[in-house]
């Protein structure tokens, strides 16, 4: 015998939650979330997203995530790329910029940070 | 006898194996190719910054093949970045492949090089991101 389960899901993110109050609260918490996102549209930002580094402008709001149109820095299998990219997807960690200034200063360290990785991961001296 | 009807190329270049109808021609070529393959042996074991068009290259070189560097080290070229123990590049003019004192010496090469990529990079995306 199974029970049929109920669950209540969020209808920006489509988080599921197995009690209408929790539900509830998350959906407050989510909206509130959405609204601040939406009022960043245009912005320069940067976005985090599994492992994905993107930097550029906030192009739109779905869920709760940004889109951002910009640059990418992403990583498979040890080959780092770096691409321009018109929508990235950011959903959990999302910072904005005061100007282009300061997005272009983060796009050149999160580069150096690849750049510095590399170098440490690296090692051809060490068969002397 | 050797006979040329564009079908059978009969000299090789004995550094790179291309093949030439003219005898001439393969002569002029291995000369040149010798020139290069000698110029890598003689930076074997060396740190060397190394470039072929957009692809810039920084490490150690380990060997040669043919005319060309076999490099272990850091290669970006405008899309990507990465470690490779094995990276052959035809570097042609000389100042496409350069020795570098010390290890610090290519680090800050290194850093240099990402540095103007990430700039072109930018630049490049610039208009399409305002
Ligand atoms: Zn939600
Ligand atoms: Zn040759």
């Amino acid at each position: 015998m199974t029970e049929p389960v109920t669950t209540y899901s969020c209808p920006n993110c489509g988080k599921t939650y197995e009690t209408e109050d929790e539900c509830k609260a998350h959906i407050a918490f989510c909206d509130r979330t959405r609204a601040e996102r939406e009022s960043l549209i245009g912005r320069w930002a940067e976005g985090n997203h599994g492992g994905i580094t993107a930097i550029g402008r906030i192009d739109s709001v779905t869920g709760n995530g940004v889109w951002i149109r910009g640059l990418v820095v992403s990583e498979c299998f040890g080959r780092f790329s770096l691409d321009k990219m018109p929508q990235v997807f950011a959903y959990e960690d999302v910072r904005v910029f005061d100007s282009v200034a300061d997005a272009r200063e983060r796009w050149h360290l999160a580069v150096k940070d690849v750049a510095d990785h590399l170098l440490e991961t690296s090692i051809p001296g060490v068969d002397e | 006898m050797n006979r040329t009807n564009g079908l059978f190329a009969p000299y090789r270049c004995l550094v790179c194996y291309r093949e030439f109808a003219d005898r001439d021609e393969r002569d002029a070529h291995s000369a040149e190719c010798q020139a290069l393959a000698d110029r890598a042996k003689a930076l074997v074991g060396c740190w060397v910054r190394a470039r072929h068009g957009d692809v810039d290259v920084v490490g150690k070189v380990r060997g040669v093949d043919g005319p060309d560097p076999i490099i272990e080290g850091l290669e970006i070229s405008g899309g990507y970045m990465v470690v490779d123990t094995c990276i052959q590049i035809g570097a042609v003019e000389a100042d496409e492949l350069v020795a570098l004192e010390s290890e610090d010496m290519a680090a800050e090469v290194w850093h240099d090089i990402v540095a103007d990529h990430a700039e072109r990079i930018w630049n490049d995306a610039r208009g399409a991101m305002e």
